[in-house]
């Protein structure tokens, strides 16, 4: 009795750790006796459920998950499809900001965009663009939005220059510019533009249908130089100057039906070189 | 007439005209949706509210458009003071009136925005780098051929919706004032 005194009291700190391992010793008893208790228990006193919904209520939840699955699934292909788009337009696109398009011009035989949200940061005359080229001018701002007036407007001006896309085998593409003038081009409505001031001579074996129309207005930021505006799909004449042609110009796309723009309302990075001294 | 039905009508023709009918054009050819509530109620309304709510609907197109304000204010309140009739219709109108309607209205207002055009063309005459830039106005084919499609569209829209003519109480001034 003194030495378990001693041992549970005085000295623990050297007998517990020193204790023998017995239970493997009585296993043959211990592990079938507590496995049929265990079966006899969970049979007679089963533990309560950690989920206690009806099956139906799973099932309806499952179906929501799923459809949300398949949501979150198309979002995020559309989000690469669309990424993907922009990582086309080079270094342009970090001098823009994505909108939303509200809805069009409400004539419908007006050429704009209407943009709801915050219009800070933006004033009249900024650029707009969409993956493949150029789509207009902020035209209006307002407190609750903003109006883009498309390139294909009647009446939307801006100087253009002829270009020619080329691919020649085991030599990548190049772009050519075509030995014309640069040349104003004017939106007619209807998703098209024309330009009615070249001399119809002078396109004679230069300019061919599919041939591409690009930015060359210096009233334009100096960075969308060379953008694009559309591509050649008729050339014709002046009904009453045969002698001036009419080239009808279109852009990539349906302008009314673009579902977002990029905004250039981000300043360029100003690059300082300093002079050397001496 | 029951202004707030009126309202709510308008709004939703304005706002389908700027979301939907972008998406509804033909060979680059958009309808005119706004058009349809004002036929509605030039076909069924006195003349005088008739054109005070042509008039309400044109502004409104006006302020969300590139255009000139007023010019389709005015459009529909010359051609809803042209439909309609004093005392105003409880006939249920006939597809064929529907789309002659349309037709009537579409037209005038097309006719005003050529006129107004002609005069104040919306690409103005100078000089480019390589010579003349004549003057650019809305082209007179899209003008008229939304005439059309609208006056086409009307007749599906309106005829299932005058059976609602009723919720928008048109009711003839001299009932009215009998009612008073």
């Amino acid at each position: 009795m003194v030495l378990a005194a001693a041992s549970a009291f005085v000295f623990p700190a050297y007998t517990s750790p020193n204790r023998p391992r017995l239970e493997g010793v009585f296993a043959p008893v211990s592990v079938p006796s507590g496995a049929i208790a265990g079966r006899l228990r969970n049979r007679f006193f089963p533990l309560p459920a950690a989920d206690a919904r009806q099956a139906a209520e799973l099932q309806l939840e499952n179906a929501l998950l799923r459809s949300e699955l398949d949501y979150l699934s198309d979002q995020v292909a559309r989000l690469i499809e669309l990424n993907r788009d922009r990582e086309r337009m080079g270094q342009v696109r970090h001098l823009c900001s994505a909108v939303p398009v509200e809805g069009a011009d409400s004539s419908g035989v007006r050429q704009t965009l209407s943009i709801r949200g915050s219009a800070d940061g933006l004033r009249p005359g900024l650029a707009a663009l969409y993956p493949q080229g150029i789509v207009g001018q902020v035209e209006t701002v307002g407190l609750a939005g903003f109006r883009i007036r498309l390139v294909t407007d009647p009446g939307f001006r801006v100087l253009g220059r002829f270009r020619r896309v080329m691919q020649a085998d085991g030599e990548g593409v190049s772009s050519e510019l075509l030995q014309l003038p640069p040349a104003v081009v004017e939106g007619v409505g209807r998703n098209a533009m024309v330009v009615r001031t070249l001399p119809r001579a002078d396109l004679e074996g230069v300019l061919k249908i599919g041939d591409a129309v690009t930015l060359a207005d210096n009233t334009w930021d100096e960075a969308l130089q060379g953008q694009r505006i559309g591509r050649v799909v008729a050339i014709g004449t002046l009904p009453n100057a045969p002698l001036t042609a009419e080239i009808r110009i279109e852009p990539e796309a349906i302008l009314t039906q673009l579902r977002d723009v990029l905004v250039v309302n981000r300043p360029q990075p100003v690059i300082r070189v300093d002079q050397p001294k001496g | 007439m029951r202004w707030l039905a009126f309202v709510i009508m308008t709004y939703v023709a304005i706002g389908l005209q700027l979301g939907v009918a972008r998406q509804m054009s033909i060979d680059g050819v958009i309808p005119n949706l706004p058009l349809v509530p004002v036929v509605f109620i030039a076909m069924y309304a006195p003349r005088s509210q008739a054109m005070l709510a042509a008039f309400v609907i044109g502004t409104v197109q006006d302020l969300l458009t590139l255009q000139p304000p007023g010019l389709y204010a005015l459009g529909y309140a010359l051609a809803a003071g042209l439909l309609g009739s004093p005392n105003g219709s409880s006939h249920r109108a006939h597809a064929v009136k529907l789309f002659g309607g349309a037709l009537v209205v579409g037209f005038m207002s097309a006719g005003l925005i050529y006129l107004h055009g002609m005069l104040y063309p919306a690409g103005t005459p100078g000089r480019g780098p390589e010579g003349v830039l004549r003057a650019i106005r809305v082209p007179t084919s899209q003008l008229f051929s939304q005439a059309i499609y609208t006056a086409i569209l009307t007749p599906l829209i309106l005829s299932p919706l005058s059976r609602m003519r009723g919720w928008i109480a048109f009711a003839p001034s001299r009932r009215r004032m009998d009612d008073d």
